[in-house]
């Protein structure tokens, strides 16, 4: 496996790997990633499909990434995808998946002139005061003292920033600073997670720093992600013979570990109630997803709230029975035995009739029914003390949606301290209250609350204790490698595996480890796109650091190091080269 | 069971094989030979025929043992003949079923790679285009893999020592002499 960028690589086609017709391969979970894997065997791999089994816990595939029908409870997706254009693996994957949308299309091709004709943008991205405009205006309101904080992170090399704490790298006026509110709301940070993962995020997605105050810089699907991403994937890979069968628990695999060696040699699992176990030989490829972020979710309705499921989450089980055959298998316990700082709770609120959608129309400045992008990314409410977002994605957000009605999807980030109006902690309140404190937010008169929580609306929270786990703290070796030295037949894929420079909690860590576990271990002779490289491209820095400055020239700021460049006359040296011509076009002299 | 699952339950396919038809055989019958249920087969196997494939792709290259040289081609092709006498149930039975193909397959992989060995050990110091080799060890190919096939139709009676002497003398010096045809004018 190797990485590349670039044309050439990425529209040839590789060869068939020597070895193709004599591997099987078992794929544990049917995740995003394993479902990824999968494609790439087909594809890239050119494995015969029927040779392919993917053995899932539950009844249905798509692991955390949602959206279902449930007849009793109504709508629910715990998450929504932000995605953008530099998703290197995810897009040569889905350039090859047909839409199950546009007859000749790929999803791709369906999803870039869906994101053409109806770009997202948001026009009100947070409220105070139960729904006016917080006035954020894009403006990040970094002090120089903050920006240069972040410039040493970007600056930090990794191994300074194992177990260290976001809290610890930043001081008090960056956490007051518009840039925190943005960051930490859309993509669920917290002051108590890793720093390291916070640089890798600034790096990977320094290109979008423009585009981050009003979400122009994101895409999303037409409809939720199980609809719009799974199951294209789960026909193309049925189409191909690739076996699923649900109900399988894999609760542990048996490795045979010499000295430089490691064979995966039996997988244990659980199938309709009983154990079974698959012996594998070296063609026997295994792919494990090792910990999940929706481990353990559950579900309460309008009347009970979710509750915190505290029992041993499978995945985690699997992951530490894994990893006490071998130091090169990482450890789950980093990451899976501290709730209170990894969890969060979302809720789906479905509207009715229609009382709530005007008041959806008034913050988001767009007709909700209209198709189109409504609130373009999630709108927070900067004085909530669950620091509770919300987002109205295109609707309908299903197929089988009712045309008068609208998904909307809210989280809190803070679960353990009673809200504005509902004076309890949002993991204790039922659905109803959460519509409650939520019309409260987007400026409902008390007076109608309850009846319109009530009658106009229906709301199914969900609690996710793990939804943050691959944010905390961790250290070289925590997170075992998509493919550990040594490791012959067997591959770790998903949030939880460990490769270069790409950042978790994203649609692209899983397609980008699974794709890395495909090509290393069926040796398929083609670059893997390497991490988009903005955060080497001296453009993007430039253009970035006048944005994240809210356009202030660097001559304004009273940092020390540039007052000496100013001194010393270095900006007269520069005076009549390219780097004079770079400056003024970024606009930062 | 001794062996892991897949090595098992070919081995319970070649079995069941002297005694029965390859369409009369089930993943019932494999399985409970094997002493697995069926769900154990078919996390390795769709069906009786992908397991049919799997040990023709898998047993590819065994065979040879390393022997295609010039001086033991003969040992090769006999090698050939000798998996096919050990295994005689099963190609057999494949032979007359649907699953002939792979069993074709097999067949002309391992001839082919036997064959481009020699003609590269013989072509060592000479010029000849790789696909001009290529095509030599493809004509070959299918004569020797045509007598593999006549012979297992006729029931594998004739002695193979017999049948690869008389190939021996037909082909003394066909090779050198086909690689002597295409060879490339050096400048």
């Amino acid at each position: 496996m190797y990485y590349s960028n670039g044309n050439y690589e990425a529209f040839a086609r590789p060869q068939k790997p020597a070895d193709a017709d004599k591997k099987s391969a078992y794929l544990v979970g049917s995740g995003l990633a394993s479902l990824a894997a999968a494609c790439f065997m087909v594809r890239d791999g050119q494995m015969k499909g029927e040779r392919i089994h993917i053995l899932e816990e539950l009844s249905l595939p798509g692991g955390a990434c949602d959206g279902i029908y449930d007849n009793q409870k109504g709508f629910i997706i715990r998450g929504g995808r932000e995605m953008e254009n530099h998703f290197e693996c995810l897009w040569d994957l889905f350039r090859s998946i047909p839409s199950s949308e546009i007859d000749g299309a790929s999803v791709l091709d369906e999803y870039y002139w869906l994101n053409k004709k109806d770009p997202n943008f948001s026009l009100m991205r947070a409220t105070v005061n139960q729904g006016e405009d917080a006035h954020t205006d894009g403006k990040f309101t970094l002090s120089d003292k903050a920006s240069m904080e972040i410039v040493k992170l970007f600056m930090t090399r990794d191994e300074d920033l194992y177990d260290r704490k976001i809290e610890e790298v930043f001081t008090e006026e960056f956490f007051a600073s518009n840039f925190w509110l943005y960051w930490r709301t859309m993509f669920a940070f917290e002051e108590w997670h890793s720093a390291l993962e916070m640089k890798l995020y600034i790096q990977r997605f320094i290109h979008h720093i423009g585009g981050l105050p009003d979400f122009s810089a994101l895409k999303f699907t037409q409809y939720n992600q199980y609809e719009s991403l799974i199951l294209p994937m789960v026909n193309y890979l049925e189409g191909n013979g690739v076996q699923f069968q649900y109900d399988t628990q894999v609760t542990n695999i048996l490795f045979d570990i010499q000295n430089d060696k490691k064979v995966a040699k039996k997988i244990i699992c659980m199938h309709n109630g009983a154990e079974e176990s698959i012996d594998l030989i070296e063609d026997d490829l295994v792919f494990v997803t090792n910990g999940s972020c929706t481990e353990n979710a559950s579900l309460g309705d309008q009347n009970h709230p979710a509750g915190i499921n505290n029992s041993p989450g499978g995945c985690w089980e699997l992951w530490r029975n894994i990893a006490s055959q071998d130091e090169a298998f990482g450890h789950p316990d980093k990451f899976c035995t501290n709730i209170p700082a990894t969890n969060w709770e979302s809720a789906t609120v479905t509207t009715l009739d229609n009382r709530i959608p005007p008041y959806i129309e008034k913050v988001c400045k767009r007709d909700p029914f209209n198709g189109k992008v409504v609130s373009g990314g999630i709108v927070t409410v900067k004085d909530s003390k669950w620091l509770m977002s919300y987002t109205v994605n295109r609707q309908p957000h299903f197929k089988a949606q009712p045309k008068d009605q609208l998904v909307v999807w809210v989280y809190g980030l803070f679960t353990d301290v009673p809200g504005d109006y509902i004076k309890k902690p949002m993991r204790e309140c039922t659905g109803i209250e959460i519509t409650e404190e939520w019309l409260y937010h987007i400026g409902v008169p008390e007076s109608e609350i309850h009846e319109m929580a009530t009658e106009s609306a229906r709301c199914i929270p969900c609690m996710m204790p793990y939804i943050t786990a691959f944010f905390m703290p961790r250290t070289k070796g925590d997170r075992p490698k998509v493919v550990p030295d040594g490791a012959v037949n067997f591959a770790f894929i998903g949030q939880f595996a460990d490769t270069v420079r790409d950042t978790v909690f994203t649609t692209e860590y899983s397609v980008r480890t699974a794709m890395e576990a495909v090509y290393t271990l069926l040796d398929v002779d083609r670059g893997v796109p390497e991490v988009f490289a903005s955060c080497y491209d001296v453009r993007t820095l430039m253009d970035s650091t006048s944005k994240m400055m809210d356009g202030k020239k660097i001559t304004e700021l009273k940092l020390p190091f540039i007052i000496s460049l100013i001194e010393k006359g270095s900006l007269k040296k520069i005076s009549g080269t390219v780097i004079e011509d770079l400056l003024k076009e970024y606009h930062l002299i | 069971m001794s062996q892991t699952t897949k090595r098992a339950l070919a081995a319970s396919l070649k079995k069941l094989l002297l005694k029965k038809p390859l369409d009369k055989i089930t993943v019932i019958d494999v399985a409970a030979d094997c002493e697995v249920n069926r769900q154990t087969f078919y996390y390795h196997f769709q069906d009786i025929y992908d397991l049919v494939e799997w040990i023709y792709t898998n047993e590819a290259t065994k065979a040879l043992d390393g022997k295609k040289t010039y001086d033991t081609w003969q040992e090769g092709f006999l090698k050939i003949f000798e998996y096919v006498l050990k295994n005689s149930g099963f190609v057999r039975n494949t032979y007359h079923s649907v699953s002939r193909q792979h069993l074709e397959t097999y067949l002309y992989n391992e001839t082919y790679n036997l064959l481009i060995g020699v003609i590269e050990e013989k072509a060592s110091g000479m010029t000849v285009r790789d696909d001009d080799k290529a095509f030599i060890a493809h004509f070959y190919k299918y004569a020797f893999v045509g007598l593999v096939l006549e012979w297992i139709q006729q029931g594998m009676k004739e002695e193979p020592r017999i049948i690869i002497d008389r190939l021996s003398i037909l082909v003394h010096g066909d090779i050198e002499k086909a690689l002597e045809k295409f060879r490339t004018p050096s400048r």
